[in-house]
C-alpha cells in the first residue's frame, strides 16, 4: 500500500508540483525570514566582537536607568579614574572615552540614512581601539574632526573638508583631517561616526571636561581578563563604578542587539505564518479535490479489499510526501530569498554590508518541521473522507460533493459566530485574550460558514453575467457555486490576506485622522522644529534655545527623558520604577499645547513639580499638590509635587521641568520643538525663524500644516511596509485560484470538450473560466471587505483608550486593494482558461 | 422515398458529404488508416445509420464529417461549406448552428436546466432561436413538465431525450448522434428511436447515427456498412433482421 501510495504521487508529478507551490512559497518566506535576521544578526555581533577585540577591560558607571524598550541611560565617571585605572596591576594602557549622538553636515546634507543613529565619540588610538586612520591623521586640536570611510563616501567628504557637527550642546564647524576604517570595514554596523580629540569631545558631547561616559583598558601581554577586571576594580574601590571584562562588554552589547533583532524575527515570522496559514487554504483545497476526483480508484481499492485506514494512509504519505519536498525546496528558496533581501537592504544602505549568509540549521529544520506539519494537518480531512469511501461508489459515475449546506455546518458556524462576536465584546473591557480569541473565533466562523455565502454570492452574479456574456456568463455562475465549499476556501485564502491589508489600512486612516484631530486640539504652535534623518534623539536643545532667543516669537522644546519614580505596584509592593518623562521649559509651553488641564497648569510647573495625565494619577491615586519621590541618573534624589493634571495624554503622560534635569549625564535632545509665532505662519516668519535654523543644519523647519502631512507620511511609510509583507500572502492566495481553477479544468475536462462540440468557441470557453475566476475573487473580496472592516473596528476600538478616538475607512485603499485582488483573480484565470480552452472534443465524448 | 445508391447522387441535396475522406494515424509501420477514401453523401430530409465492426471508422468518419477531427486528406461539406477551409472560430459556429450532436453519455452540462440544456446552442450563439419550432421541440420529446430540473435530477432516458432535442433546437442542417442508445435499456432506447425517427419524418430533420445496434438501425432509412475503413456495402429500408445477417456477413 505504501509503494502504491509513493507511486501514485509520482504519477501525478504535475499535481504534486502545484500542490507544493503553496507550502514552497510559506516556508521560502519562513526560513527567508530566519536567514536574513541571523545573518544581520551575526554580522552585528561579528561588528561588537571585532569592537571590542582589543578591549581587555571596560570601566563604567554603574548608576544606570533602564527604559522599557532596552534603552538605557548611564551616568558618567570623573576624568580622574583614568590615573588610577593606569596605575592598576596588569594595565598597559588605559584611554579616556566619550560618546554621544552627533550628526555631520556637509553642503546642508545630513551624512547618512532615516534610521541609523550618528554617533560621534572620542578618538582612541592605540591598541585599544578598533578604528584606524585610513587616510589622514588622527584628530589632535580642537576644530579637528575625522569621520569613517563609509559616511565620507556618503556625503562625497575629502579631507580639509569642512563640515558642521550637531550635538546636544549645539552645531560647530570642524575641518576633516582624517578617514577612519573599523577592523578594515568602512563602517560600523551602518552607524555615522565622527571622531575628536578626547577634550574636544567631551566639551561637545557632555559640555564639560571632567566626565568620561568610560574607560577602555588594554591589559599587558598574557594578562588574564578577569584578574585584570579585579584588580583594576580594587584600584578604584568604587561602588558606583563597575568593571567589565572585555568578554562581558561584548556579551552585553551583542545580547541588547539580539533582543531587538528576535523583535524583528517575531515580527517577520507572524507574516511568514499568515502566508502559510493561507497556503494552508490551498493545500486543503487541493488534498480534498484530489481525493474527490480520485473517488473512484479509492473506491476501487476499497472493493478489491483495501481497508478505510490503508485508503486513508495513502493519502497522508502524499501529504507527507509533499509536505518534505515543498519544505525543502521552500527552505531552500528563502535562503535565495534572504539573499535577494540583503542585497536589497545593502543597496539602499539599511544591511549590514554582507551577504554571507547564516543559514541557521534550526531555522532550516524548523520551517520544514511547519511545512510538513501544516500539510498533513491540512490532509487530515481529506484523508478521512476519501477513506469513508463506500466500495460501491466504483460502479458509479463522478461523484458531486454535496455536503456544502449541511445544517449542521451552519450551526457550528453561528455559533463560532457567536461565541467570536461574545468574545471581542468581552475583550473590550480590557483583555486582550479574548480580544485576540474572538478574533480568531470570527475568521475560523467565516471559514465555516463561508460556502452559505460563496453560493448565493456566486449564483446572485449569473443574471448580470448572462447579460454581459451570454451563456458564458451563465457557465461561469453556475460553475463558481457549483462546489461551493472550493470556492468558500479558495476565496478565504484570498479574503485573510485582503482583510488584514484593510484591517491594517483601516488602522492607519484612524490613526492618521485620530493624529489630526489630537494635535488639532492639542497643537496650538504654528512651526514645528524636528530632525532632518529620523535617528530616534532628535536635536539639541541649544536649537529651542536660540528659537526662543530670536525674538521671532515663542519657542519650547520638548525631549524625552528618563528618570525613577517611586511607585506602588498593584500588589502594593514600593519600588523604584524607571519612567519616560517629557521635558519642557515651562515658561512658553502653554502656548503651544493645550493638554486640556484639568487642574493646574504649563504655569504652575516649576523645577520641584510634575505634572500628571489623569489617567496615570488615578491609577495612582494622585492629587494636585501630592508629592511622588524621584530619583535621577547621578542617584539624586527629589521629591516632585503633583502641579498639574491634563487630561490629554497623546505626548506622554508625565511632564517635567527641564532644569530637572541640569547638571545631569543625561543629554536632553528635544525630538520637536514647537514654535508660536505673531501673526501665525507668514513667509517673513518662516524666514526669520529659518534664518536662526541655518546655524544647526541637521534641523527642519515646518508649518502646522506641513508637521500634520508630515505625521500621515510616516504612517504610510510603516503602511506600505505592511503591506508589502501581507503582499506575500495575497500571492499565495492568487497562485491557489491559479491551482483550484486548473484542478476544476481538468475535472472538467468532458464537460468542456462537450461544449466546445456543440458550438462554444474558445473565446467563450476562456472567457467562462476568466469570469469564474473573477467570481471567486469577489467572493473572496465580499468575505475580506466584511471581515477587514469589521477586524479594523475591533482594533481601532480596542486602543481607543490609547489614543485612536476617530474611526476611519480609508475608502480610496480599500477600493484600491479590492481592484487588485480582482485583477490578481484575473490573471490567475490566464493558464486554466487557456487549458479548458485547448480541452479536447473527442475526449469528452469518448464512451469509456 | 426514390431509390439510393452508393454512389454520389448530386442530383439530390447533400445535408453532408464526404469526398475521398483519408484519416490515418501514425506512420510507417505502425500506420493505421482509419478512413481509406470514403466517398459518401448524406441526403437531406433522411435518417441514415453507420454500421461497421469496431476499428471500421465509423466513429472517426462520424467525427470527420462533423468538424469535431480533421482529415489526412480528402474533403468534408456540411451543405456546400468545405469544412477544411475553415478556422476553429468558424468551425465553432458551423456545429453550433449547422450541426447537432446525440452522444452516447456526457451528452449535458450538469450545471445548466434542461431547458437551459436544450437551448445552449442557441445560447451561445447569443440568439433567442425560434421559440415556436423549439416549443414543437419540447412537446415531440415530451419534456415539458422536467424543463427546470437539473440533469442529475432526470433519468438516463430524460437526459437522453434531452440530448435529442438540443440537436433539434436549432434545426441544423445535419443531425450527427453517436451510439445514442448505447446506455439505455432496450425499452427506452426504442422511445428514443421513435422520436429521433420522427424527428426525421414529421419534423423533417436530417440525422445521420452510427449504432453496432441492427435494431436501432432498423429506424433508419437507409444503412451505410463500413469496414476497415471503407465503405463496402448499403441497404435502404433495413429491417433489424436484414441488418444482422449483413453484420454477420461482415464478420467473417
Amino acid at each position: 500500500m505504501f509503494r502504491l501510495s509513493l507511486r501514485n504521487v509520482w504519477s501525478r508529478k504535475g499535481r504534486l508540483v502545484i500542490t507544493a507551490i503553496a507550502v514552497v512559497a510559506g516556508t521560502a518566506f519562513l526560513n527567508g525570514v530566519f536567514v536574513l535576521t541571523g545573518t544581520i544578526r551575526q554580522s552585528l555581533s561579528q561588528v561588537f566582537a571585532d569592537a571590542y577585540a582589543d578591549t581587555d577591560a571596560f570601566v563604567r558607571s554603574s548608576r544606570v536607568i533602564e527604559g522599557d524598550f532596552g534603552e538605557e541611560a548611564r551616568d558618567r565617571i570623573p576624568v580622574e579614574i583614568v590615573d588610577t585605572v593606569r596605575s592598576a596591576d596588569g594595565v598597559l594602557e588605559a584611554d579616556g572615552y566619550v560618546v554621544g549622538v552627533a550628526v555631520v553636515t556637509f553642503e546642508g546634507t545630513p551624512l547618512g540614512v532615516d534610521g541609523p543613529p550618528k554617533f560621534g565619540a572620542s578618538w582612541v588610538g592605540g591598541e585599544v581601539s578598533p578604528w584606524d586612520i585610513d587616510e589622514g591623521a588622527p584628530p589632535v586640536a580642537p576644530g579637528e574632526v575625522v569621520i569613517d570611510r563609509a559616511s565620507a563616501r556618503f556625503g562625497g567628504v575629502e579631507i580639509g573638508d569642512t563640515v558642521t557637527i550637531t550635538t546636544a550642546t549645539g552645531s560647530q564647524e570642524f575641518t576633516v583631517v582624517g578617514i577612519a576604517t573599523f577592523a578594515g570595514a568602512d563602517s560600523f554596523g551602518g552607524v555615522n561616526w565622527s571622531f575628536f580629540e578626547l577634550s574636544v569631545a567631551q566639551q561637545l558631547l557632555a559640555g564639560a571636561t571632567d566626565a568620561l561616559d568610560a574607560v577602555l583598558v588594554a591589559g599587558d601581554d598574557g594578562v588574564d581578563e578577569v584578574a585584570l577586571a579585579d584588580s583594576i576594580d580594587a584600584a578604584i574601590g568604587d561602588s558606583e563604578v563597575e568593571v567589565l571584562t572585555g568578554t562581558e562588554i561584548t556579551e552585553e552589547s551583542q545580547s541588547a542587539i539580539q533582543r531587538a533583532l528576535g523583535f524583528i524575527t517575531i515580527f517577520l515570522s507572524v507574516f511568514a505564518l499568515i502566508s502559510l496559514f493561507v497556503g494552508s487554504f490551498i493545500i486543503f483545497n487541493v488534498f480534498s479535490i484530489s481525493a474527490a476526483q480520485r473517488q473512484r480508484e479509492n473506491a476501487l481499492l476499497r472493493a478489491i479489499g483495501a481497508t478505510r485506514g490503508q485508503v486513508t494512509r495513502s493519502l497522508f504519505v502524499e501529504a507527507a510526501v509533499v509536505g518534505f519536498s515543498g519544505s525543502l525546496v521552500g527552505a531552500t528558496a528563502g535562503v535565495g530569498l534572504a539573499w535577494a533581501l540583503l542585497a536589497l537592504l545593502n543597496a539602499i544602505g539599511f544591511g549590514p554590508g554582507t551577504t554571507d549568509l547564516v543559514v541557521g540549521v534550526q531555522g532550516f529544520i524548523g520551517t520544514m518541521f511547519v511545512g510538513i506539519g501544516v500539510t498533513l494537518a491540512c490532509a487530515v480531512v481529506p484523508a478521512l473522507r476519501a477513506g469513508r469511501v463506500p466500495p460501491l461508489a466504483a460502479m458509479r459515475d463522478v461523484a458531486v460533493d454535496r455536503s456544502a449546506a449541511s445544517r449542521r455546518r451552519l450551526v457550528i458556524g453561528g455559533i463560532a459566530l457567536g461565541l467570536g462576536v461574545l468574545s471581542v465584546a468581552g475583550g473590550f473591557s480590557g483583555s486582550s485574550m479574548l480580544l485576540g480569541l474572538g478574533i480568531a473565533l470570527v475568521f475560523i466562523s467565516m471559514v465555516i460558514v463561508g460556502p452559505f455565502i460563496a453560493a448565493p454570492v456566486a449564483k446572485s452574479t449569473s443574471p448580470l453575467l448572462t447579460r454581459l456574456r451570454g451563456a458564458a456568463g451563465t457557465m461561469s455562475a453556475r460553475n463558481a457555486a457549483r462546489n461551493p465549499k472550493r470556492t468558500a476556501i479558495t476565496a478565504m485564502a484570498l479574503a485573510v490576506g485582503l482583510s488584514l491589508m484593510i484591517a491594517v489600512a483601516t488602522l492607519g486612516a484612524s490613526a492618521k485622522a485620530s493624529a489630526r484631530v489630537i494635535i488639532g486640539e492639542a497643537f496650538t504652535a504654528d512651526y514645528v522644529v524636528s530632525e532632518k534623518l529620523q535617528s530616534g534623539f532628535g536635536l539639541p536643545t541649544a536649537v529651542a534655545d536660540a528659537l526662543d532667543g530670536a525674538g521671532v516669537g515663542d519657542a519650547v522644546g520638548f525631549a524625552g527623558a528618563q528618570l525613577q519614580l517611586n511607585e506602588q505596584d498593584d500588589s502594593g509592593v514600593r519600588d523604584w520604577r524607571a519612567k519616560a518623562v517629557i521635558a519642557v521649559s515651562p515658561q512658553n509651553a502653554a502656548a503651544v499645547l493645550e493638554l486640556g488641564f484639568v487642574e493646574g497648569g504649563f504655569g504652575d510647573l516649576t523645577r520641584d513639580g510634575i505634572l500628571y495625565a489623569q489617567d496615570k494619577a488615578q491609577r495612582d491615586g494622585l492629587v494636585l499638590g501630592d508629592t511622588v519621590r524621584a530619583k535621577l541618573l547621578d542617584g539624586t534624589e527629589v521629591d516632585l509635587t503633583v502641579q498639574g493634571i491634563y487630561s490629554d495624554d497623546t505626548f506622554g503622560n508625565l511632564m517635567v521641568d527641564r532644569a530637572l534635569f541640569d547638571g545631569q549625564a543625561f543629554p536632553l535632545f528635544d525630538f520637536a520643538v514647537f514654535a508660536r509665532t505673531e501673526g501665525g505662519v507668514s513667509p517673513e516668519n518662516t524666514s526669520a525663524l529659518q534664518a536662526v535654523l541655518d546655524e544647526f543644519p541637521s534641523a527642519k523647519l515646518q508649518s502646522r500644516d506641513e508637521f500634520i502631512d508630515a505625521q500621515d507620511d510616516q504612517v504610510d511609510g510603516f503602511l506600505n511596509f505592511i503591506y508589502g509583507l501581507l503582499g506575500m500572502s495575497i500571492f499565495i492566495a492568487v497562485i491557489g485560484i491559479v491551482i483550484t481553477l486548473w484542478l476544476a479544468v481538468y475535472e472538467r475536462r468532458r464537460e468542456l470538450g462537450l461544449l466546445r462540440a456543440v458550438g462554444m468557441t474558445r473565446k467563450q470557453v476562456r472567457t467562462s473560466v476568466l469570469w469564474e475566476s473573477l467570481i471567486t475573487g469577489a467572493v473572496g473580496v465580499v468575505f475580506g471587505l466584511v471581515l477587514g472592516t469589521s477586524l479594523g473596528w475591533i482594533i481601532v476600538r480596542s486602543f481607543r483608550d490609547e489614543g485612536l478616538r476617530e474611526f476611519a475607512l480609508p475608502a480610496s485603499t480599500i477600493a484600491t486593494a479590492s481592484v487588485a485582488v480582482l485583477v490578481f483573480a484575473a490573471l490567475a484565470a490566464f493558464l486554466p482558461a487557456r487549458k479548458a480552452a485547448k480541452s479536447d472534443m473527442l475526449d469528452a465524448i469518448a464512451t469509456t | 422515398m426514390t431509390d439510393m445508391s452508393v454512389a454520389p447522387n448530386r442530383s439530390r441535396t447533400a445535408a453532408a458529404r464526404a469526398v475521398d475522406a483519408s484519416k490515418v494515424y501514425g506512420g510507417g509501420d505502425s500506420e493505421v488508416r482509419a478512413l481509406d477514401g470514403i466517398t459518401v453523401d448524406f441526403e437531406a430530409g433522411r435518417f441514415t445509420a453507420i454500421m461497421g465492426p469496431s476499428g471500421s471508422g465509423k466513429s472517426t468518419l462520424m467525427h470527420c464529417m462533423a468538424g469535431l477531427d480533421s482529415l489526412t486528406s480528402g474533403e468534408v461539406f456540411i451543405g456546400e461549406t468545405p469544412l477544411a477551409t475553415l478556422n476553429d472560430r468558424q468551425l465553432t459556429e458551423l456545429r453550433r448552428t449547422a450541426v447537432g450532436f446525440i452522444f452516447q453519455a456526457y451528452n449535458l452540462v450538469p450545471t445548466l436546466t434542461a431547458l437551459e440544456n436544450i437551448t445552449l446552442p442557441l445560447l451561445l450563439g447569443g440568439s433567442e432561436g425560434d421559440r415556436q419550432w423549439v416549443d414543437t421541440v419540447i412537446d415531440t420529446v415530451g419534456l415539458r413538465d422536467r424543463l427546470d430540473h437539473r440533469p442529475s435530477e432526470l433519468s438516463g432516458g430524460q437526459q437522453q431525450r434531452v440530448a435529442v432535442a438540443r440537436a433539434l433546437a436549432s434545426q441544423p442542417t445535419i443531425i450527427f448522434a453517436d451510439e445514442p442508445t448505447g446506455n439505455l435499456d432496450s425499452r427506452t432506447g426504442a422511445e428514443i428511436l421513435t422520436f429521433m425517427r420522427r424527428a426525421v419524418s414529421d419534423l423533417g430533420q436530417t440525422i445521420v447515427m452510427v449504432t453496432h445496434d441492427p435494431g436501432a438501425a432498423s429506424y433508419s432509412d437507409r444503412v451505410v456498412f463500413l469496414a476497415d475503413g471503407r465503405i463496402v456495402d448499403e441497404m435502404h429500408e433495413p429491417t433489424a433482421e436484414r441488418v444482422l445477417d449483413k453484420m454477420k456477413h461482415l464478420g467473417e
